[in-house]
């Protein structure tokens, strides 16, 4: 075996392990293996004797019975399989001898693909996917090579970068092409999620850890919002006791699809503002969206809507989840709020006082609440670490009066609380705010951080939205971080999130005529610096593939390139092979006395002018014109 | 085309339906994702070897004059007519004269490569290669395909002439027991002279005989035996023999006599008792004879051709001193058992 | 081109009717001075072509019938001792003409074959140290016969390799055939020939054949069939290079034949199978095939250059 085919087998290991390492839990094994698989092909490499068969059998009991432990510890099938694989790696760096071993090693690698595949939905991931493609197709062809007693890989390079290209071509059409099943039959979720703020009950102050998390929430692709930030309502709080607002969930009402939509209300379509959201993993059944969402489309069956308009899956999702949204944005009308929108805490007497002192004057309550809003904006700090309140203080009373320091879930309670004292109906709403607008792809980044708090008060026949925090300064990211966001949004919307329903679009796609454009997905739109290393990717790539695929054919005179075409209509007609001589083509046209005279001299021109050595300017262009009559006439 | 599995390529389709099974029942995409590799995999593998064999033909040429037993080189031409994709590694098997198989790494866009085999032929004997096969496992090792090339035409017969051995000294003992009969007088520098006759054009000076020219007044030049050709006729017994070795160790013993004698500018007239060949000499004459005693049988009637006029010398080669032909044998000058040789 | 070879074909297909491509090969053999073998039964006309041929080229004519008691002598000419000046003079043989019909050349022992052969090749003869040129032009036409008769000595193929071209003229059509029994006018007609070209014109045409232009890619082509016959299964000996040269020359005077100053592929194809035809032994269990068909076959799987 030559040595370039064990490093490969030892590269194609580590990327088997590495793809693992995207998992939890990997990490202690592959530090532990790693030394092990490197000392063991670096000595198959040098050329030491693979290790006596009783050192490998005796460390694959042990290996076996650490298999058998690890799963009754963890509990954990896929992760025990792994450490498993990894520890095969391992041994049987030290254990090749012949070319069928390496074979097993491929193998290995593959099933530790596999387990990835089925923990992590990392963009990292199809990174390691593609080496391993790579890796793949030049070591069979190694395999076959040796199996083949062939001298060496040289004379196999072009077939070898032919395939791997072709490899890559025909996977995704695979992967576009098979068919996907709605469901699975078994299975289990496949992360624990991103811990969300949204419950029923939230304590005052609880989304202060979130908001340092940089960790993305979702992603919605929607046109730009200029001159406003966007809203993305979560949940409705109606309740304030104890320090902590909880949901009643009012009126919830449940909804059932219809070919995938579900309409919530009547509204005129074109006016509203359409957002596609990939939502990650919530700890929560939540979604988002803008208000006034009238339409939602989404694979599922039901939905569950409250009168607040916050919108409910039936279940939490384990997976990443894809919806579409269609939201008004603007106050629906709706019904005299409940009285629960009034209520406050007892000990909250002191309040009305407070609010009233504020007010210049009893105005109509949209001023009220303007003033309110501005008060509470102009005249308190934000931040994230305000100083806790002495025991027994109430937290709302600390921050308004003696603090005067909080963050937005202060500021929105603060103000709802100030608004019931005030008698108006209102009611904190938590969601997400903003988010970071992606130019690339077109689409709002929106992370734990964006989590926000704000106030919705019932003035004037219509619920109105309040946001009493100061805006905080927002950091800016580098391209290049936005760049790899839109590769990975469009890795977890293509590939990952590649459905049923993309498919049938892209089947539609295909049956439209060509007149519409082919890429109307955005990914075009992208900065001009872009496109010249992808001209020059493609270029590379064509010419490679040409000097690859095709050899440049044998010179033709120039005379016979008409000949030729001429031999072609020809052959239409009667059999005509190589070997026959002009002459003998020219027989078959001794009684067509329509095309035998033009077709004689053309062929007695072609004669002279190929091969008599001397070429006269007339007898060309004699030669073209009859070739012109030939072509008309056959 | 045929195309078969090998272990490894078993194992994978196995793998590739264990995946297919849990991507259509996970519709984890990277699970696809894995299933589409194994699955472009596998057809890319089936396309490469297809477009590999495709175009691909083989003809082969082994220099003859064959004989059984002696290593000869036949010469190979793999043929790549396609024009723009070259074929890899292609194994070719010969059923019929050879069991050995011919390995070729890449035959380039319409080329043609010349491969030398050497091949020993054990018997003698016709024989038809039954098809040339050109199989691949290329590029992975999951599939054997195989095309066979046009089976036996009448052009890949091959004939393999009976082993030749020396046989100076048994020949050289013959033409002195013949010469011996016909009582011919050995001359000078071994040549034969035959007496005067009227100088030719052409004719050396140094084989005037000036005694006789000026005897008659004309140039007289001596006239020698200048290899006046002598008919042989060997009748080979074929009749049956109690051990097929022994046959065959007679028919080689023919050859050989054969090839010796036609050396020496014999007319050579052959008679088994399934043909008899006219005389003849000269080595086209060797090649009619010898393909005739290639595929010579044991042949179980007695009626053998050469009861007519034979005319010259006659060599008898016999399977015994029991043989049913013992009864001509005081016409042949010479006769041999096959028990003896 | 040259007028002279459109007259003589037309004189000759006057007199041997239906067969206008062998008298084109016995010109285009004329004109790349080369010989011609004729194989065929007795009574085609074998002999009256020769003989038209000779009569309508101004040559002088000789024939030699070939016998088994015919000596070298009889055809290369004789020193014979004369007494009187007391040495060996010259007397010139039959072959010093400039067409000899060598008659049924397969009846002769092959030592005088050889004779002639060597004549043929060398264009001279040499007795002992003298050497006497022969006539210019200078072309043996000689005719065998393919029958098996008791007694004749077939020409091995290392000689038949000295004859550029080698023709069967066969049967003649029906019509023509029948043409021929109306107009039987026997070989008075041929007496009655006038010449319509002379020597000297001959000589000067046989100069241009070896001005023809040959395009690089048809030496590719001519080489192909050369070497695709060394190397067919059915073939024991392929064509030799000396074949090879023969072939060039005789497609270079096809070519003037047909008018020509410049060489096509059709040229090549026309005379391939009788130049290659003879050069090539076939192996002995293929011989019931036609050497001329199995070179036909061969040419008729290689492609042109376009």
């Amino acid at each position: 075996m030559p040595a370039t085919y064990k490093i490969l087998t030892c590269i194609i290991a580590l990327i088997g392990s590495s793809s693992l390492l995207l998992t939890e839990g990997m990490m202690s094994f592959f530090i532990l293996s790693t030394p092990f698989v490197l000392t063991g092909y670096y000595r198959a490499v040098k050329g030491y004797p693979p290790a006596h068969r009783f050192v490998i059998g005796g460390l694959s009991t042990v290996t076996l019975i650490v298999f058998f432990i690890d799963i009754r510890l963890s509990q954990d099938v896929i992760s025990a399989v792994g450490h498993l694989t990894m520890l095969f790696h391992a041994i049987k760096s030290f254990d090749i001898k012949d070319p069928w071993d390496p074979l097993q090693v491929f193998f290995m690698s593959l099933i530790q693909l596999l387990l990835a595949s089925e923990v992590t939905r990392s963009m990292i991931f199809g990174a390691i996917f593609l080496v391993f493609m790579v890796g793949m197709v030049v070591a069979m062809f190694y395999s076959h090579i040796i199996k083949e007693g062939a001298s060496g890989i040289r004379r196999f390079l072009r077939p070898i970068v032919t395939m791997t290209l072709l490899l890559i071509f025909m996977t995704t059409v695979f992967f576009l092409a098979l068919p996907r099943f709605r469901g699975s039959l078994f299975g289990r979720p496949l992360s624990k999620g991103i811990k969300s703020g949204f419950s029923e009950k939230v304590s005052l102050g609880s989304l202060g850890e979130i908001k340092l998390d940089p960790t993305i929430v979702m992603r919605i692709r929607t046109s730009p919002m200029k001159g406003f930030r966007p809203y993305w309502r979560g949940m409705t709080f109606d309740i304030y006791s104890d320090n902590t607002w909880s949901s009643l969930q009012q009126g919830m009402r449940s909804y059932s699809s219809q070919n995938g939509v579900f309409l919530l209300a009547d509204y005129d379509t074109k006016k509203g503002f359409r957002q596609e959201i990939i939502l990650e993993p919530l700890e929560t059944d939540l979604i988002f969206a803008l208000r006034g969402a009238y339409r939602v489309e989404m694979e599922s069956k039901t939905l569950s809507i409250t009168d607040t308009g916050d919108i409910y899956i039936p279940k939490k999702s384990g997976k990443r989840i894809r919806y579409t949204v269609s939201s008004s944005n603007t106050p629906l009308m709706e019904k005299e709020p409940s009285p629960v929108y009034l209520q406050l805490p007892e000990d909250m007497a002191w309040l009305r006082g407070f609010t009233e002192g504020i007010l210049p004057s009893a105005k109509d309550h949209k001023e009220i609440a303007k003033t309110i809003e501005t008060y509470l904006r102009d005249n308190y700090t934000y931040s994230l670490s305000p100083s806790t309140p002495p025991d027994g203080v109430n937290p709302i009373r600390y921050f308004l009066l003696d603090g005067k320091k909080g963050f937005c879930e202060h500021y929105a309670t603060a103000m709802v609380l100030m608004l019931r004292s005030m008698g108006i109906p209102a009611r904190v709403v938590s969601g997400y705010m903003g988010g970071e607008y992606n130019r690339y792809g077109r689409y709002y980044i929106v992370r734990q951080k964006d989590a926000h708090t704000w106030v919705e008060a019932f003035i004037d026949g219509a619920w109105m939205r309040f946001d009493p925090t100061p805006a905080a300064e927002f950091t800016v990211n580098s391209p290049l971080f936005l760049y790899l966001d839109f590769l990975r949004m469009k890795w977890e919307r293509y590939v990952v999130g590649y459905s049923r329903a993309d498919q049938l679009r892209l089947l539609r796609f295909f049956e439209r005529p060509v007149k519409v454009a082919l890429w109307r997905t955005p990914s075009l739109k992208i900065e001009s610096w872009f496109i010249y290393p992808l001209l020059f990717i493609i270029l590379i790539a064509g010419i490679i593939l040409y000097t690859l695929l095709l050899r440049v054919p044998q010179h033709i005179p120039e005379e016979s390139r008409y000949y030729l075409k001429v031999r072609g209509l020809i052959s239409k007609k009667h059999p005509v092979k190589e070997s026959h001589t002009v002459r003998e083509i020219l027989s078959h046209f001794k009684t067509d006395d329509e095309v035998y005279p033009y077709l004689k001299e053309f062929i007695l021109l072609y004669e002279s002018l190929r091969f008599s050595g001397t070429a006269d300017e007339s007898m060309k262009n004699r030669y073209h014109y009859l070739y012109r009559i030939l072509k008309e006439k056959l | 085309m045929r195309i078969t599995l090998t272990r490894e390529g078993r194992r994978f389709i196995l793998a590739l339906l264990v995946v297919a099974f849990a991507a259509f029942n996970t519709a984890n995409n990277l699970m696809y994702l894995i299933l589409g590799l194994m699955l472009s995999a596998t057809i890319l593998s089936l396309m490469a070897a297809y477009v590999s064999l495709k175009g691909v033909s083989v003809e082969f040429r082994i220099e003859e004059p064959l004989y059984a037993g002696v290593r000869t080189y036949a010469e190979f031409f793999v043929r790549n007519s396609k024009r723009y994709i070259s074929s890899y590694s292609l194994r070719i098997e010969l059923k019929g004269i050879d069991d050995g198989e011919i390995y070729v790494e890449r035959v380039l866009p319409d080329e043609t490569l010349s491969i030398n085999k050497s091949i020993i032929f054990p018997h003698r004997g016709i024989y038809r290669v039954s098809h040339i096969r050109v199989y691949t496992s290329f590029p992975f090792i999951f599939f054997v395909l195989t095309k066979t090339l046009g089976k036996s035409k009448d052009d890949s017969m091959i004939i393999v002439y009976p082993s030749l051995y020396d046989v100076t000294r048994v020949v050289e003992e013959l033409i002195l027991e013949i010469r011996a009969r016909e009582g011919i007088r050995k001359t000078m520098e071994g040549e034969e002279f035959q007496g005067l006759r009227d100088y030719q054009y052409g004719d050396p000076f140094r084989s005037i005989h000036w005694k006789a020219t000026a005897r008659t007044g004309t140039l007289m030049v001596k006239e020698y035996h200048e290899g006046k050709t002598e008919k042989i006729t060997i009748v080979l017994d074929s009749l049956r023999y109690t051990d097929r070795a022994l046959f065959e160790r007679a028919v080689s013993f023919v050859s050989s006599l054969s090839a010796e004698l036609l050396g020496r500018n014999f007319v050579l007239r052959l008679v088994t008792c399934q043909k008899s060949i006219p005389p003849g000499s000269g080595r086209e004459h060797l090649f009619k004879i010898l393909d005739h005693l290639a595929i010579v049988e044991e042949s179980e009637e007695i009626n053998c051709p050469f009861t007519e006029s034979l005319g010259g010398e006659m060599v008898m080669i016999l399977s015994g001193p029991d043989s049913a032909l013992r009864q001509y044998a005081s016409a042949a000058s010479r006769v041999y058992y096959a028990s003896n040789l | 081109m040259f007028q002279w070879i459109e007259d003589l074909k037309r004189t000759l297909t006057g007199i041997i009717k239906g067969k206008d491509e062998v008298v084109k090969m016995a010109i285009v053999c004329l004109v790349s001075e080369g010989h011609l073998l004729i194989e065929d039964v007795p009574g085609v006309g074998k002999t009256t072509l020769a003989l038209s041929l000779a009569r309508a080229t101004d040559c002088t004519f000789q024939r030699i019938q070939f016998t088994s008691d015919l000596l070298p002598s009889d055809i290369i000419g004789v020193n014979i001792y004369n007494p009187e000046k007391r040495e060996f003079e010259f007397r010139r043989g039959p072959v010093f003409a400039n067409i000899v019909l060598a008659d049924e050349i397969n009846r002769t022992n092959p030592k005088t074959q050889s004779a002639l052969l060597e004549a043929m090749n060398e264009k001279k003869v040499s007795v002992e140290r003298n050497t006497f040129p022969l006539p210019s032009p200078f072309m043996v036409i000689a005719t065998q016969n393919p029958l098996e008769y008791h007694g004749t000595f077939p020409l091995p193929e290392s000689q038949l390799d000295r004859f550029m071209i080698h023709l069967r003229i066969g049967y003649p059509e029906y019509d023509d055939e029948k043409l021929i029994l109306k107009d039987m006018k026997g070989l008075d007609v041929i007496d009655s020939i006038s010449p319509v070209v002379t020597k000297d014109e001959i000589i000067e045409t046989q100069k241009r054949v070896n001005s023809v232009h040959v395009d690089d890619t048809l030496y590719d082509y001519l080489l192909r069939i050369v070497e695709t016959t060394r190397k067919h299964e059915g073939i024991r000996l392929g064509v030799s290079t000396r074949g090879a040269q023969f072939l060039l020359r005789a497609s270079k005077g096809h070519a003037i034949v047909e008018g020509r100053d410049y060489l096509i592929p059709d040229d090549i194809k026309a005379v391939a199978p009788l130049v290659i035809g003879h050069r090539i032994i076939l192996k002995s269990r293929t011989y019931i095939r036609d050497a001329v068909e199995l070179v036909r076959t061969i040419i008729d799987a290689i492609a042109v250059p376009l």
